[in-house]
């Protein structure tokens, strides 16, 4: 019992300490209709194919064979009123003042895999899943060139977007170690990293000074949208122990490798259109020819550039560990805690290579091709965050189950505001979820939801590289999002 | 088992309504999504002013360059418009600026966006060019030289505005502005015809030519623009041939075949160099970055001694010294003041031909007008030499040159232009006919600036209200500058503005000392209890607001304010 009073006191503690911690971030879980249902604590539960993420000791106390799917439908309702000036002043064409939503879309989340006991070693228990243990998946529509800038282009509708998925191929094995009292597993992943990110940035036009580059012109707007993928490993490993004969303790630890995600990038220049600089208009003005360097800063031409990208994604490592009690033969409570090392993530640094879109003056200008083919970095300095998660499993007679739960979710990104429309994490969620699973013969069939309620955020300017740039989308911030799972479970 | 069902199309339809209740929030839109109606389109408006602008330099042919947004209801009916009247406001260019100023600050799509959204009435927007040589005349003057712009925009330009059928003409829907001397222009033009304009707006100009205390505004900056031309102390004496020299030598690469006679200055604030005894070679850049290499003849050791500032041909400072003979104390580089005459022989060259004569590989010059006389004199075994004199000053005033890259030298020649010009003589060959010179006739020479601006055979003559030294000169300031002051004007008739509107915007960032000759006129204003609304504006982290950068922010202000003031 002292090794109880030892976890108890452990996970309390981490429990207590969690808004002062700094598992957020785009981790993810959405599959296992338990699980879900328990809001996440199923570490010391484990006891279907989920068990592969959740724990993988669990595997090796399942005494059936089982196959498993589910999917998840995810809606990321989210509302951003931006404050996004220059200087805290000057309009870009961002959507200020004003409530804006990402796009409308629910997306799904699909997962399966199957165990079977087998007789090696004794006696193992080997499944193999595919799950997506990270996903993003945000656009946003949030600017129009400014007034006066260039009203013969329009910019693309998914401006601010990002699609991460990161799916494990998982081959786990476990057995007991202690027979009825310790239980290894272990997951081999290999991952597969696909990212689609889209963005837009204000560069600063290099022809300060001149007419050319006086508000609105004084900013070049450059849309780039980034697709590649990249394949790493993973290892996940967990711990079950029966403490007692109503007691267990579970304890799981994850490491993905980085991931090198190599692609294809597309950059948009939307270039300035001041027709009395180059003669297009009415108005002969002041000219600059074309072929220029400089006739590209005025005529509003889009410079579209194509060149390849590589980004090292740094997934962070987790540990977790969780307790379950069952309070009678129907009822089981689950406590759970995660630990998930998110400073080790530092954002995206895309470096570009191979550009071969660029034309004329563009292309044989050094000055200009310069800018053009910048390198762009989208980086972060987040806190490693903790998420703790409550759970109860209740069985009426055999043919229904019902689940509850409970989670606070800390955000490694919001109170240290680096946030972006890309990435909504406003500070410590707070997540609600219910479902229930019917089971006929050796079926099970499960419904669940779940809802996360995110704290409201007002991100204030700073302009730590002073070039008149808030260093992130400054605004207020309000967030929600809705999870429904649907899953079976054939066991045999 | 009934209440399992229950339970479970309970659970589902809740899980259904969260999922269907997702429901689809739009797409987001900005304030001018889609797009803004032309609501206008610009007018071709340049008119000759034979009268007014028959003498004005450098405009033989007396335009005065504009062009204005019209609006589409003033449009022709085949046009989708109604030809309906609508008033008008005439907007100035700063200096050196021309018609399109504005439109090139987006006024045709603000215009339009403001129209379209009600915030403003459709309006006529003249936008007048300022003059491109000098950097406009301030549009202040009725001296010919500088074009009679007190009688255009006191009347002939209205007159000419007219006959285009475009404009109401009622003085109640009249507006006028302008950025820099575009601003004083508008206000004097308001002061100088009461009744002709209803509402007047300025952004940061020359609005008190002497500032609060009647000691700054523009007092300081004369030393500036002498400096800008790099002709502080010159003299308008008859030069008094070298006495200073420097001579170099071909052999750089050991420094020991130089001989060294004298100090001598290259024209330049920062740009020095000194021979003694020693052979002594300089970098020439600042303070901090001068390293003066010290020939001990005797040992024929050379070293670097750090950096060196000399502030004069007497004193001399380094930082640390060895071989070195030069005085060491009080450097103090902000109290620097240079005594070296105006060497005044100077000659423009390349930055090749320059290195050349005198850089040698060690001696760097950065400087492309200096002293020099290229003669090659015989010493012994050196085969090759450059001599600069240095005291060869001729006359500063014949040195005020209105290059491009001076623009506050710009400033002032427009002005004097203005308001102390010389003589008007002007050949004119659009009527084949010399003009006679000295119609303005100032006696006084102390600061008159003779033969600068040369037109054809002809020239221009103006008397600067500064000397050498960058000293306000009281005949000049005072007797022709100072009435021209807003406020003088002001005193001269203090009911002027009287039911004038006027809104004026300053940023403490303004370039040209403009933010506290801009709110010293605010305070004046407000002293005298005319009603004036002003905006206060600031840059970002790395662009302030010096100069124009920030019309575009501005000009929606600008033209709501003159909307507003027009009335229904």
């Amino acid at each position: 019992m002292s090794f109880l009073r030892f976890s108890t006191a452990i996970l309390a503690i981490i429990a207590l300490l969690s808004p002062g911690l700094a598992a957020g971030g785009f981790e993810n879980a959405p599959f296992g209709i338990q699980a879900r249902g328990m809001a996440g604590a199923f570490r010391a539960v484990a006891d279907d194919w989920t068990a592969a993420h959740y724990n993988p000791a669990g595997y090796a106390r399942l005494q059936d064979n089982q196959l498993g799917g589910s999917v998840g439908l995810i809606h990321l309702r989210h509302e951003l009123n931006p404050d996004y000036r220059l200087g805290g002043t000057y309009e870009l064409g961002v959507f200020n003042d004003q409530v804006n939503y990402n796009k409308h879309e629910v997306y799904s989340n699909p997962s399966g895999g199957f165990l079977a006991r087998l007789p090696i070693m004794g006696e193992i228990v080997a499944g193999f899943s595919i799950f997506q243990p990270f996903d993003n998946n945000i656009t946003w529509t949030l600017y129009d060139l400014p007034l006066a800038y260039n009203d013969s282009l329009t910019t693309p509708s998914d401006q601010y977007s990002s699609n991460l998925d990161v799916v494990a191929f998982q081959l786990t094995v476990a057995r007991e170690i202690v027979e009825e009292k310790v239980s290894f597993g272990l997951g081999l992943q290999v991952l597969r990293a696909d990212l689609i990110y889209t963005n837009l940035l204000f560069r600063d036009n290099p022809y300060e000074g001149t007419p050319l580059a006086v508000r609105p012109w004084d900013k070049i707007t450059e849309w780039n949208h980034n697709d590649g993928y990249g394949w790493g490993f993973g290892l996940r490993a967990g711990l079950m122990f029966d403490l007692t004969d109503k007691l267990n303790l579970g304890l799981t630890g994850s490491m993905p490798f980085d991931i090198t995600v190599e692609g294809t990038s597309k950059l948009e220049y939307y270039m300035p259109l001041n027709s009395d600089l180059v003669g297009l208009g009415s108005i002969d003005g002041e000219d600059y020819d074309p072929g220029t360097p400089e006739y590209l800063f005025a005529s509003g031409t889009k410079i579209v550039d194509t060149a390849d990208f590589e980004a090292e994604l740094k997934l962070p490592a987790s540990m977790a560990m969780g307790l379950a009690y069952s309070v009678s033969e129907r009822l089981l409570i689950a406590l759970d805690a995660e630990y998930t090392f998110w400073s080790s993530y530092d954002g995206l640094n895309l470096v570009f290579s191979n550009h071969r879109g660029l034309t004329g003056a563009a292309d044989t200008s050094a000055f200009v091709r310069e800018f053009f083919t910048a390198d762009v970095s989208y980086p972060v300095d987040w806190k490693n965050s903790a998420r703790v998660a409550l759970g109860a499993r209740y069985h009426f007679r055999d043919l229904l189950t019902v689940l509850a739960g409970w989670a606070l979710d800390q955000s490694p990104a919001g109170e240290s505001g680096n946030l972006s429309p890309q990435f909504i994490d406003t500070g410590d969620k707070r997540t609600f979820s219910s479902g229930i699973i019917y089971h006929h013969n050796q079926w099970d069939f499960g419904l669940a939801g779940s809802y996360t309620r995110y704290p409201d955020l007002t991100l204030s300017a700073e302009d730590s590289d002073s070039d008149g740039l808030p260093d992130y989308m400054t605004g207020q911030y309000k967030a929600s999002t809705y999870e429904t799972f649907l899953s079976f479970n054939y066991r045999f | 088992m009934k209440i399992f069902i229950r339970i479970f199309v309970l659970v589902l339809s809740l899980t259904l309504i969260l999922t269907v209740g997702c429901s689809d929030r739009g797409t987001n839109g900005g304030d001018d999504d889609g797009g803004v109606l032309a609501e206008g389109g610009p007018l071709e408006m340049t008119h000759i002013f034979a009268e007014e602008l028959l003498f004005q330099l450098k405009n033989e042919y007396q335009f005065l360059e504009m062009v204005a947004y019209r609006p589409r209801v003033n449009f022709d009916p085949i046009f989708g418009g109604e030809l309906k009247p609508v008033p008008v406001l005439i907007l100035l260019a700063p200096q050196g600026k021309d018609q399109f100023f504005y439109f090139n600050h987006g006024l045709e799509e603000l215009a339009d966006e403001l129209i379209a959204t009600g915030q403003i009435q459709p309006m006529l927007i003249v936008c007048v060019s300022n003059d491109l040589v000098f950097g406009g005349y301030f549009y202040g003057s009725h001296y010919p030289a500088a074009g009679n712009y007190d009688a255009i925009l006191g009347g002939s330009l209205l007159e000419h505005i007219e006959t285009f059928g475009v404009a109401l003409n009622d003085p109640s829907k009249r507006g006028i502005g302008g950025v820099g001397t575009g601003g004083y222009g508008a206000f004097r033009a308001a002061l100088l015809n009461p009744g002709t304009y209803t509402s007047v707006s300025a952004v940061d100009g020359p609005m008190d030519f002497n500032g609060a205390d009647n000691n700054s505004g523009f007092i300081p900056m004369f030393l500036d623009a002498i400096n800008e031309q790099g002709i502080y102390g010159g003299t308008s004496e008859p030069p008094d041939y070298e006495t200073l020299y420097w001579v170099s030598c071909e052999n750089d690469d050991t420094l020991l075949a130089c001989i060294c006679e004298d100090s001598v200055r290259v024209w330049d604030d920062s740009t020095y160099f000194i021979c003694g005894d020693f052979d002594t070679t300089l970098d020439t850049a600042y303070a901090e970055t001068l390293y003066w290499h010290a020939c001990d003849i005797d040992s024929l050791l050379c070293e670097c001694i750090d950096s060196m500032q000399i502030f004069d041909d007497v004193q001399y400072f380094i930082c640390t010294s060895e071989d070195t003979l030069f005085d060491t104390t009080q450097f103090d580089p902000d109290t620097l003041v240079d005594t070296i005459p105006f060497c005044g022989d100077s000659a423009l060259i390349s930055f090749e031909e320059l290195f050349d004569f005198i850089s040698f590989g060690v001696v760097f010059v950065d400087t492309q007008i200096y002293c020099v006389d290229s003669s090659e004199i015989d010493y012994g075994d050196l085969s090759k030499y450059t001599t600069i004199d240095t005291l060869w000053p001729p006359s500063w005033r014949n040195n005020f040159d209105s290059l491009s890259s001076c623009q506050l030298s710009r400033l002032f020649i427009g002005g004097a232009l203005a308001f102390s010009p010389h003589d008007t003589l002007i050949y004119t060959p659009a009527y084949n006919v010399p003009q006679i010179d000295s119609l303005i006739g100032i006696s006084d020479t102390m600061t008159l600036c003779p033969d600068v601006v040369g037109v054809d055979a002809n020239d221009l003559d103006f008397h600067l209200p500064f000397d050498s030294l960058g000293q306000m000169y009281a005949p000049i300031w005072e007797g022709l500058w100072l009435p021209n002051n807003l406020e003088s004007l002001l005193a001269a008739d203090t009911s002027a503005l009287r039911g004038v509107n006027m809104w004026i915007a300053t940023s403490p960032e303004a370039g040209l000392g403009y933010h506290a000759q801009t709110t010293s006129w605010i305070t004046t204003l407000q002293n005298s209890n005319h009603a004036v609304t002003t905006m206060t504006y600031s840059g970002y982290a790395g662009s302030p607001a010096s100069c124009d950068e920030y019309v575009y922010d501005l000009l929606k202000e600008i033209l709501i304010f003159h909307s507003e003031s027009f009335g229904e």
